[in-house]
């Protein structure tokens, strides 16, 4: 890890990001530059996009992106579903498996690729996010040894931490997200009177702001402490820590956006207004990353429940 | 769940997956604590007594309140000029937590129940004679607050104190009370003023529970256990019984109540349950049913780790000597509505052998996932997201609270 990257700044920004509402390539840029730095590389190389179906799907035996050895240079095939900012993307860092059947410890490599590259294909994807997400096909792409960025040795181990701290990421995008949909809501039925008072008078409102203050505060807090987690083992979260984070905030801040929603009333559902663009964006983040399934999937190991993967 | 999770809190290797975070001393003193307990609770099962809140014999709780007090678990957060052991709140959380996840009779004590307002408004006279045998766990006391018109709406209390030149007399009915049959003396609020404010109208009074007027019904709970009906009838209380300013009984109360919402010992019983109903869901043997049951599983423990850092906030703010108000309400909402949760939750995924019922101590039903325990949590839980302040009126607080960080435009 260098010293240039700041993981409580990069996750104060996200929350910003997600309060107003518009996705950016901030959660991009810093998942690269997290990768790069668990490598030992210059965080502040610039990419455009992080293909990696191992961190989409956060199975680590994901290996619907491979590479094989030809001589001195790789063959890589397959797909990456959906990637944030792939539209328009010239540089993009690249994880790929190595080695199909090496197990969860060992087999990814970090490739540098263009887009250009003959092979790489690029479909736009139209989805309920704003990120620029589009599906990357890699057919027999042809690309030298200097194409691997970071030691040549095996990466799979770094990444996992990376990943974590991505992970954490998002979660403050989608909190920042929730929280600014409950304040813009709760402005709307203190100043919205109806049948003679304002909204926020009647209880069965009232209660509704209460739990979602409940949820957006249980979430800050889990992501306080996983936080905390990584910055006092540099940038390595305790993994539980990091799944129950996610887990919840996929579970509970949702359900806070669709609220602000309900609150809002009609003129909320209209696109001119900011509600659906937060809701978009949190519905969309806790299906990434990690969706609920995965991420009960991957407690339940981290709890000895079960094997998993 | 897994032994090594457990394992690796207790050696305190990398951050805890069950449990509050704690610091090394604090640490210390749970682990101490935890030894202390698991000896005590050892051979309970033969004191069993499902009439009472505890579950057990009478005998067997104030022998054991002894031996935590002798040890000075049960004032170990009381300052020492009071004969405390002058550690910051979370001890005494800590303390809480971990008998109900013991199951120990020594959680609505009588410093738990009422010492805050015995330090904070009582006399030094009234100190000295009651203190010394409540830390020393000599005495069981409880509090009469609720009437049958008047739970969370103290406007509506009825029972009067009328005075008498020296005292008062005191008249009316206190329901819902904890622990009354069994205890010495207690605290109370009454009318003192019938033509004020409620909030300048009511006064606390110390009330011996042996004194002539006084009557003590117990009555049957859903679950078993019973909670008692006093009846005041002329009871003549001197001037050394009035607790705290005549008149100020509100404020007094208020305060009191804040004091046992930050729902630690609620998550000392979920983390008790949800390590159990872990353990055992990875012995269901049909695969379906088995994913149903760790899916579950993981979803109740993300909402108990939830219930950590909920209490761990209000527990740093009361170290910290600052007020704690909506804080407290969500952890309070959180901890008893997870409870409720947890209760159907294994209801559901383990089905109608769930259904057969034993008291939380005693011999547990055999050939039953947690030996009975499902039916017991069903029906007890329905209590605590009703008493210390009903939830309905946590949700008005903590919106009142969320609404005032955020003003309209």
């Amino acid at each position: 890890m260098t010293a240039s990257l700041d993981l409580r700044t990069i996750v104060a920004e996200a929350r910003a990001i997600g309060a107003r509402g518009e996705p950016t390539d901030h959660l991009t840029r810093a998942s690269c530059a997290l990768v790069l730095d668990s490598l030992d590389v210059d965080p502040s190389t610039s990419f455009d996009a992080l293909v990696s179906p191992v961190l989409s799907s956060r199975n680590p035996l994901d290996d619907s992106l491979l590479a094989g050895a030809s001589g001195r240079s790789w063959m890589i095939s397959g797909h990456a579903s959906h990637v944030p900012n792939a539209l328009g993307a010239r540089l993009l860092l690249t994880v790929v498996r190595s080695r199909p059947f090496a197990g969860r410890e060992r087999g990814l490599r970090v490739y540098s690729i263009d887009a250009d590259t003959p092979g790489v294909t690029i479909t736009a994807l139209e989805t309920i996010d704003a990120d620029g997400a589009g599906r990357i096909t890699y057919d027999a792409v042809q690309i030298g040894d200097e194409r691997v960025v970071g030691p040549s040795r095996d990466a799979t181990v770094a990444l996992g931490a990376a990943f974590d701290c991505i992970v954490l990421v998002a979660v403050a995008e989608m909190l920042g997200a929730a929280d600014a949909a409950r304040r813009s809501a709760m402005r709307s039925v203190q100043s919205r009177v109806q049948f003679g008072e304002p909204l926020a008078r009647r209880q069965a409102v009232a209660h509704r702001v209460a739990d979602m203050t409940i949820a957006c505060d249980a979430v800050s807090l889990m992501l306080a402490d996983a936080l905390a987690s990584a910055i006092d083992n540099t940038h390595r979260p305790e993994p539980l820590a990091v799944a129950s984070t996610k887990l919840a905030a996929s579970v509970q801040l949702p359900l806070v956006t669709a609220s602000a929603h309900q609150l809002h009333g009609g003129e909320g559902y209209y696109a001119d207004q900011p509600m659906h663009r937060w809701h978009r964006r949190v519905s969309s983040l806790a299906m990434q990353f990690g969706d609920r399934r995965t991420m009960r999937a991957r407690a339940a190991e981290l709890l000895g429940l079960a094997p998993v993967f | 769940m897994n032994p090594s999770v457990r394992a690796a809190d207790n050696n305190n290797v990398g951050r805890l997956s069950f449990g509050l975070r704690l610091d090394a001393e604090q640490r210390t003193f749970r682990d101490e604590v935890r030894e202390f307990l698991a000896a005590e609770m050892r051979d309970a099962a033969q004191h069993s007594d499902p009439t009472d809140l505890t579950g057990c014999s009478i005998e067997f709780e104030r022998a054991h309140q002894l031996r935590a007090g002798a040890l000075g678990y049960l004032a170990v957060s009381v300052p020492t000029e009071h004969g405390g052991g002058g550690r910051p709140p979370s001890y005494r959380a800590i303390y809480s937590f971990e008998a109900a996840y013991h199951d120990a009779p020594s959680i609505d004590t009588a410093m738990v129940l009422c010492a805050a307002p015995l330090l904070s408004h009582g006399t030094d006279e009234q100190r000295a004679r009651l203190l010394p045998a409540m830390l020393r766990g000599e005495v069981l006391a409880c509090v009469a607050y609720t009437e049958p018109c008047a739970g969370s709406d103290l406007s509506a209390i009825e029972t009067l104190a009328v005075t008498n030149g020296t005292g008062y007399l005191l008249t009316g009915v206190k329901s819902l009370v904890t622990g009354a049959h069994k205890a010495q003396w207690c605290v109370t609020i009454a009318r003192t003023d019938i033509d004020a404010e409620t909030r300048d109208a009511l006064t606390m009074f110390l009330v011996s529970l042996d004194a002539p007027g006084v009557t003590v019904k117990r009555r049957v709970t859903a679950n078993g256990w019973t909670l008692s009906d006093i009846t005041f009838d002329d009871v003549a209380i001197d001037a050394a019984g009035v607790l705290g300013q005549v008149g100020h009984g509100w404020h007094q109360l208020a305060a009191a109540l804040v004091d046992e919402r930050s729902g630690v010992a609620w998550l000392g019983w979920a983390t008790k349950l949800i390590e159990t109903f872990g353990a055992w869901v990875t012995t269901i043997a049909e695969p379906t049913l088995r994913r149903d049951g760790v899916d579950a599983a993981v979803a109740l423990h993300t909402d108990l780790v939830i219930g950590y850092r909920l209490a761990e906030r209000v527990l740093r703010l009361q170290d910290g000597g600052h007020a704690v108000n909506a804080e407290a309400a969500v952890s309070k909402v959180w901890a008893t509505e997870l409870l409720q949760r947890l209760a159907r939750t294994m209801l559901d995924i383990v089905g109608a052998d769930a259904l057969a019922w034993r008291p939380v101590v005693g011999q547990p039903a055999v050939a039953v996932p947690l030996g009975g325990r499902i039916a017991w949590e069903y029906l007890e839980r329905i209590h605590p997201t009703i008493s210390v302040g009903a939830n309905e009126l946590q949700r008005d607080s903590i919106a009142r609270a969320a609404f005032a960080s955020e003003s309209p435009r």
